[in-house]
């Protein structure tokens, strides 16, 4: 597959999770979990809006180190 | 056009601001997408995320800031312009959009058959081709209101991928889906 660059909108943040810990597996032709500390081959970001404004914008392991009481419930 | 296609990222938004009335619904919105970069955009409902989709597309433009899409300043090209800026990105909606009137090889032809008027061999190779990808040849003559919520989803994301475009957007890919229908589509997606 050639590569592309994707801004999806979504409210279920598990769908995004997903697409952070896993990849396609070629020979299996099948999305498989990717081993604990391993992230997808292509950079994954997520950006959060509250009220209209961004609140966040970072990678897997930031959104999850978030101090941020709103991101912590939105995450939990 | 302020940068050259190769250098600019995928997306970028600066200070990007869009008010209804007295409604401000983007306040100085500000984030770039690199090449080859995947951003998944969150926010309860109201929060402006699907505004998002529709600026990048040209679709609505902002009271102020900057977007860049591809290159191009989609807040300044002539409407002309965004035709074949829109070329370039393929879109999947929530409600799939597919044409009812049309079979599930004529939805998924639908953007080669503008380029080309005909429907040859090279397009129903195409055709085949994405739709095997999402497990769907064998709906080539069916009709949209005979496959599931979940197929249909997976019939536009094959619409999508047919000109192997530079950019994806979906707006809420599994909004309305089964939790295991949910993780088809994503598995799709990835």
């Amino acid at each position: 597959m050639y590569k592309t660059s994707a801004l999806m909108v979504t409210h279920r943040l598990q769908d995004a999770f997903t697409m952070a810990t896993h990849q396609f597996d070629k020979e299996t032709n099948r999305m498989v979990t990717l081993p604990p500390g391993r992230h997808c081959e292509g950079p994954m970001s997520f950006l959060i809006l509250r009220d209209g404004k961004v609140i966040f914008d970072g990678d897997l392991q930031a959104l999850a180190r978030s101090e941020d009481e709103y991101i912590k419930e939105y995450i939990s | 056009m302020t940068m050259t296609e190769n250098s600019a990222p995928a997306i970028l938004f600066e200070d990007v601001a869009l008010a209804f009335a007295e409604n401000e619904v983007l306040r100085r919105v500000s984030f770039r997408l690199a090449r080859g970069e995947t951003k998944a955009v969150f926010g309860v409902a109201g929060s402006g995320k699907s505004l998002i989709l529709k600026l990048a597309l040209g679709l609505i433009r902002p009271d102020s800031g900057r977007i860049l899409v591809l290159g191009q300043d989609v807040t300044q090209v002539r409407e002309e312009d965004l035709f074949e800026l829109r070329g370039k990105i393929g879109m999947v909606f929530q409600e799939s959009a597919l044409f009812d009137s049309l079979t599930v090889r004529e939805n998924v032809a639908y953007r080669l058959m503008e380029e080309h008027g005909i429907y040859d061999d090279d397009i129903d190779r195409r055709v085949r081709e994405v739709l095997r990808f999402v497990e769907l040849e064998h709906t080539l003559d069916l009709d949209p209101s005979e496959l599931s919520g979940g197929m249909r989803r997976r019939v536009a994301i094959a619409r999508a991928l047919i000109t192997q475009p530079e950019l994806l957007l979906y707006d809420s890919p599994t909004g309305g889906l089964d939790p295991v229908t949910s993780n088809l589509i994503i598995e799709l997606i990835v």
